[in-house]
C-alpha cells in the first residue's frame, strides 16, 4: 500500500479526511462527530413523536400542520414529476443517439477505461452477463482494462470464477487484472469500498504505471457486479468527459435501471427498484444536488488525489463524491449522463426472502446518512468552500435524509393522529371531520403522479420474453398502487432503522445484496 | 447528425421559475385550505359575496338508500361514509333535517348548528309495514313454518309482511311436521320472562299496599326487596342505564363526561339563543369580504350543560315493557298499550317515536340481537329493516 501522501490533495492529507465514525476521532472532534451522528435520528424521531404529542395537546395546530404538509407533498410531487418527465425524454433521446458519432469529433484514442468490478460470492452467471455486455460495447476494447476485484474471504470459488472470466475474455480487452483483497485488514470495514480501493491501487501499480498510462487520461468506472452496460455507455461517457467544464474535477453518473431480471422479479421488488430509478432520474435534472450513487465513473487522477474510496464505511459510492468535493475545495461536481446502466432488481427464491433483502438493501442505502455527519464535521474545517455553499449543501442533505424517513410516515399514518388523539373538543369540530377528507383528496391528487410513473416505467422495460404473457403489462402498470406501502416499508422504516442505529452508535457493516437470476416459470 | 444531444437538461432558470411558482401557490393556497377546513365558506352566489362561518351535521343511518333533507331540500353533495353522512357548509342556526326511505317511517329533527362545530345525530327509520318472520313450533317437510289458525278465513299476521313463506293450517295434526328448535328456545325465554314479570307485579302490589309508591319502602321486608332486585326493570348496557320510576322510563348516563353521549350535553341555552338571534338578524354586509355576523365559539369555550338523565317519550300511554334496542343504546324499545315502539333517547327538539309492531297483549323480548314478539297469533321475529330480496 502506498505510504507517501504526496500525491494527495492538501485537504485530503488531513488525518480525519477518511473518518468513518466518531470512534475514529479523539477529543472535541469526537464529541462533535458523535453529536452529528445523533442529530439525524433525533430529528426524525423528534418529528414523529412531536406530531403525536402535538395531536394530543394541540390538535388544532397538528391539524393545520397535516393539511399544510399534504399540500406541500402534492406540490413537491408535481415538482419532482416535472423533472422526472423531462429526464425521461432526455433518457430516451440519449438512447436513440449514436454516441460513437457524437464522440467522434473528439480525439479520445489515448483515453483508457478501467472497469472495476468488485464482487464477493455472486454466481458465475451474474458475472458472465456483465462481462458479456462489456465485451459488446461499441468501443475499442483494447483500451479497456477490466479489474475483477475479488475478496480473499470469498474463498476459492471467486478465484475460479475470475480465472474463468479472464480466460474467456483474455483476447477481448486490453487487460484483465484479477485482484484479491486481503481479509481482516486492520482499520478496514469489509465491503465494496475497501475492495475497490485495493483494486484501484493494484491497477495503478501493475497496469497504469507499468504501461506508462497517465492517470488524467484514465477513466475509472466502478460497477456493481450485476451491472450490464448498454452498448454506447463508454461513448456517452467519453462525450460527457470531453464536454465537461472540468472533466478531471467531475464524476459521471448514469441512471441505474434495474432491468436485468425485471420480468422475473416480484412486483414489490419491481416497484421499489423503479422508484429508485425514478429518484435518480429526478436528480439527473438537478445536478447541483447530485452525489454519486452505485455505479458511476470518475477520472483516475481525481481518485488518486483523494486516496480512492473509503475503506472504513458502508456507503462508499456516495462518500467518494464528498471526499472529492472537500479535497477540491468545493470545486467538484457530478455530471449526469442521462444514460442507463442495467442492474438486478432485488430478488430471492421466496417472496419473504425478497422482502427481507429489499429491506436490508435499503437500510444500507439510507445509511448514507453517515455522509451527513462527515459533511458537517468537515464543513467546520474546510473554509475554502464558501460559507453559503456549505450551509446550502448541509441543509439540503439534512432535509433529504429527514424527509426520506418522516414524510411517508407523516403522510400515510400520522396524518390521522389528530382525529384519534385530539380529544372530544377537537373531535366535534368541522376541522376534525374535514381533516381526513382534505388530506385524502390531496393525496389522491398526488397519486396521479403514479399514473405518470406507471407509464414511464412501461417504456423503460426491456423486451418481453416469450414466456411472459401480454397480461403482464397490466400487472406492471397496476403494481404502482403499492407505492404508499413501499414508501413506508422500504424507505421510511429502513431509513429510520439506519438513523437510529447511527444515533445509538450501533454502526452498521456492509451487507452484500445477494444476486440471483431466477428462472421464469410458466 | 448534430454533435450534441438535442434534448438539453432542464435549465436552472426554468426550474427556479417552477419552484417559485409552486412556493407562491403554497403560500396562497394554504390559508384557503385551512379556512375551508375549519368551516369558512365564501358564498359566490350571494348578491353581495360573503365569507360565512359554517358548521356541519353528521347523521348516521342504517338505511343505505335513505335520502337526507335539510330544510326541505334534498342533499346530494354530502360525504357519505358506510353508514353515515356528513353535511358541511351549513349556516349557523336551527335546521330541520329529515331522513326518509321508501317504505320506512320518516325521521325528523330540528338541530342547532354552531359555527365550526359538527352536530352528531343518529337517525332511524322503521318499516311502515311491520316486517316479521314467523317463529312457529313446527315446520313442514319443505322447511316452511306452519302457522295453526283457528279457521280457514283467518289470515295470520295480516297487518305485517313476512320475510319468509309460511303455511297456514287449521289442522292440529303435527306428527308429520318437524319441531322447530328456535321456537322451543324462544318459548322458554318468554316463559321465564312471564314468571319474572308476574313475580315483579306481585312484589310491586305487595309494596304498593304498604307504601302506595313505586319503589322499595323502609317497611318492605328484606326478602321482598331481594326478590324485587332479581326481578328488576333496570337495564344497564355500555355505561347507560334504562330504568322506570314513577311510571316514566328514563335513560341515565353512567360514564364520564368524555364518554357520555353528546345529546346529554346540550349547548347552554344562552348560547343557543345567541346563535339563533345572530342567524336571524344577519345583516347584509356592504363589504364583500365582511364576515356575516354569527356567533363563533372556540370549542373549549362552549358552555355545555350536561344532564345525566333523559326521560323517554311514552306518548301518554302506559308502559308495559321496555328495553334497549339490540346493539344500540341510543334507541329504546317501548311496549305501550297499542304496540311496540322504537323511541330515540336523543331529545334534542323532540324524540322520534316509530311504531315497530302493533298490537295489545304482546310480550316482547330480545335475544342474541333479535327482537321477538309473542301474541295470540304466535311468535314472530320483528325486523327493524325491510329485508332485501
Amino acid at each position: 500500500m502506498e505510504q507517501s501522501d504526496a500525491h494527495l490533495l492538501p485537504y485530503a492529507r488531513r488525518p480525519d479526511f477518511h473518518v468513518g465514525r466518531a470512534t475514529e476521532l479523539t477529543g472535541r472532534a469526537r464529541v462533535w462527530y458523535r453529536v452529528f451522528e445523533i442529530i439525524p435520528g433525533l430529528a426524525s424521531w423528534g418529528t414523529l413523536i412531536g406530531v403525536i404529542v402535538l395531536s394530543i395537546y394541540f390538535p388544532f395546530f397538528a391539524a393545520y400542520f397535516v393539511i399544510g404538509f399534504a399540500l406541500y407533498w402534492l406540490l413537491k410531487t408535481a415538482f419532482l414529476s416535472f423533472h422526472l418527465r423531462h429526464n425521461w425524454k432526455r433518457l430516451r433521446h440519449h438512447l436513440s443517439l449514436d454516441w460513437q458519432v457524437l464522440a467522434s469529433r473528439f480525439d479520445y484514442g489515448h483515453i483508457h477505461h478501467v472497469i472495476l468490478l468488485p464482487f464477493y460470492k455472486e454466481p458465475q452467471e451474474v458475472i458472465a452477463a456483465t462481462m458479456a455486455s462489456l465485451a459488446a460495447v461499441k468501443y475499442d476494447c483494447s483500451r479497456i482494462i477490466v479489474v475483477l476485484a475479488t475478496e480473499e474471504r470469498a474463498g476459492s470459488e471467486a478465484q475460479v470464477i475470475a480465472a474463468a472470466m479472464k480466460a474467456q475474455y483474455a483476447d477481448t480487452f486490453g487487460e484483465i487484472l484479477i485482484t484479491t483483497h486481503p481479509a481482516a485488514v486492520p482499520g478496514e470495514l469489509a465491503g465494496k469500498g475497501s475492495n475497490a480501493s485495493y483494486a484501484a491501487e493494484e491497477v495503478r501499480t501493475k497496469v497504469l504505471d507499468a504501461r506508462g498510462i497517465r492517470y488524467d487520461e484514465t477513466l475509472v468506472s466502478i460497477f456493481d457486479i450485476d451491472t450490464v452496460l448498454y452498448p454506447d455507455y463508454l461513448n456517452c461517457l467519453i462525450w460527457h468527459f470531453f464536454t465537461a467544464r472540468h472533466p478531471l474535477k467531475s464524476s459521471y453518473q448514469p441512471v441505474p435501471i434495474f432491468n436485468n431480471n425485471i420480468w422475473n422479479a416480484p412486483a414489490i421488488s419491481r416497484v421499489v427498484a423503479m422508484s429508485s430509478t425514478f429518484w435518480e432520474m429526478v436528480q439527473q435534472e438537478r445536478p447541483e444536488r447530485m452525489a454519486t450513487f452505485s455505479s458511476h465513473s470518475v477520472s483516475f487522477q481525481a481518485l488518486y488525489e483523494v486516496g480512492y474510496w473509503q475503506r472504513n464505511m458502508v456507503s462508499e459510492d456516495s462518500r467518494i463524491y464528498w471526499n472529492l468535493l472537500l479535497a477540491n475545495d468545493g470545486k467538484y461536481n457530478v455530471v449526469p449522463l442521462s444514460y442507463p446502466v442495467s442492474m438486478d432488481a432485488n430478488a430471492a427464491p421466496t417472496l419473504f426472502k425478497t422482502i427481507g433483502q429489499i429491506y436490508r438493501q435499503h437500510r444500507r442505502w439510507t445509511y448514507g446518512v453517515e455522509n451527513l455527519c462527515y459533511i458537517l464535521h468537515h464543513f467546520r474545517y474546510q473554509t475554502a468552500i464558501p460559507l453559503g455553499k456549505r450551509i446550502t449543501i448541509a441543509l439540503r442533505q439534512a432535509e433529504g435524509y429527514w424527509s426520506l424517513v418522516t414524510n411517508p410516515i407523516m403522510l400515510f399514518i400520522l396524518g390521522w393522529t389528530p382525529i384519534f388523539l385530539g380529544g372530544q373538543d377537537f373531535h366535534q369540530t368541522v376541522l376534525s371531520y374535514n381533516l381526513p377528507i382534505i388530506v385524502r383528496d390531496l393525496l389522491i391528487l398526488a397519486m396521479f403522479g403514479l399514473v405518470v410513473s406507471s407509464m414511464i416505467s412501461l417504456t423503460l422495460l426491456p423486451p418481453r420474453p416469450k414466456e411472459a404473457g401480454r397480461w403482464r403489462y397490466i400487472v406492471l402498470a397496476l403494481q404502482w398502487i403499492m407505492v404508499p406501502a413501499t414508501m413506508i416499508i422500504f424507505s421510511a422504516i429502513p431509513g429510520l432503522d439506519a438513523q437510529t442505529r447511527l444515533m445509538l452508535g450501533k454502526y452498521m457493516g456492509f451487507w452484500v445484496t445477494p444476486k440471483v437470476r431466477i428462472k421464469e416459470t410458466s | 447528425m448534430p454533435f450534441e444531444p438535442q434534448v438539453k437538461p432542464l435549465s436552472l432558470l426554468r426550474r427556479k421559475i417552477l419552484l417559485w411558482f409552486l412556493m407562491t401557490f403554497f403560500v396562497l393556497a394554504l390559508p384557503i385550505f385551512i379556512f375551508y377546513a375549519t368551516g369558512y365558506r365564501y358564498n359566490f352566489w350571494a348578491d353581495v359575496p360573503t365569507i360565512t362561518a359554517t358548521g356541519g351535521i353528521y347523521i348516521t343511518s342504517t338505511l343505505p338508500d335513505a335520502s337526507i333533507h335539510v330544510n326541505e331540500e334534498v342533499i346530494t353533495n354530502a360525504r357519505t361514509f358506510r353508514n353515515a353522512t356528513y353535511l358541511q357548509g351549513l349556516d349557523a342556526g336551527v335546521h330541520r333535517i329529515h331522513v326518509q326511505s321508501p317504505g320506512a317511517e320518516t325521521w325528523v329533527k330540528e338541530l342547532t348548528v354552531l359555527a365550526h362545530i359538527v352536530t352528531e345525530v343518529e337517525s332511524f327509520n322503521m318499516p311502515r309495514i311491520p316486517q316479521v318472520r314467523p317463529v312457529t313450533p313446527y315446520s313442514n317437510s319443505d322447511g316452511l313454518p306452519v302457522v295453526i289458525v283457528p279457521s280457514t278465513t283467518t289470515v295470520p299476521f295480516a297487518f305485517a309482511s313476512s320475510s319468509v313463506e309460511f303455511v297456514a293450517t287449521t289442522s292440529r295434526a303435527t306428527s308429520s311436521l318437524s319441531m322447530n328448535r328456535e321456537y322451543a328456545r324462544v318459548a322458554a325465554l318468554f316463559s321465564d320472562k312471564a314468571s319474572t314479570t308476574a313475580l315483579r307485579a306481585r312484589l310491586m302490589a305487595e309494596i304498593a299496599s304498604t307504601t302506595a309508591r313505586f319503589g322499595p319502602a323502609a317497611t318492605t321486608s328484606t326478602s321482598t326487596l331481594a326478590l324485587l332486585q332479581s326481578a328488576t326493570t333496570t337495564i344497564v348496557s355500555d355505561d347507560v342505564m334504562l330504568f322506570e320510576a314513577g311510571g316514566e322510563v328514563y335513560v341515565k348516563a353512567l360514564g364520564s363526561r368524555r364518554t357520555v353521549p353528546l345529546y346529554f350535553c346540550a349547548v347552554a341555552q344562552a348560547v343557543i339563543q345567541q346563535t339563533e338571534a345572530a342567524a336571524a338578524s344577519k345583516k347584509t354586509p356592504t363589504n364583500p369580504t365582511e364576515i356575516a355576523e354569527v356567533i363563533e365559539f372556540a370549542p373549549g369555550d362552549l358552555e355545555r350543560e350536561c344532564r345525566t338523565t333523559i326521560r323517554i317519550d311514552r306518548k301518554w300511554q302506559s308502559v308495559v315493557d321496555f328495553m334497549f334496542m339490540p346493539n344500540d343504546t341510543n334507541l329504546v324499545l317501548m311496549q305501550l298499550t297499542d304496540g311496540l315502539y322504537v323511541v330515540e333517547v336523543d331529545d334534542r327538539s323532540w324524540q322520534n317515536v316509530q311504531l315497530l309492531y302493533p298490537g295489545s297483549n304482546l310480550s316482547i323480548l330480545t335475544d342474541s340481537g333479535r327482537i321477538y314478539a309473542s301474541s295470540t297469533e304466535g311468535v314472530v321475529e320483528v325486523y327493524t329493516e325491510i329485508p332485501s330480496l
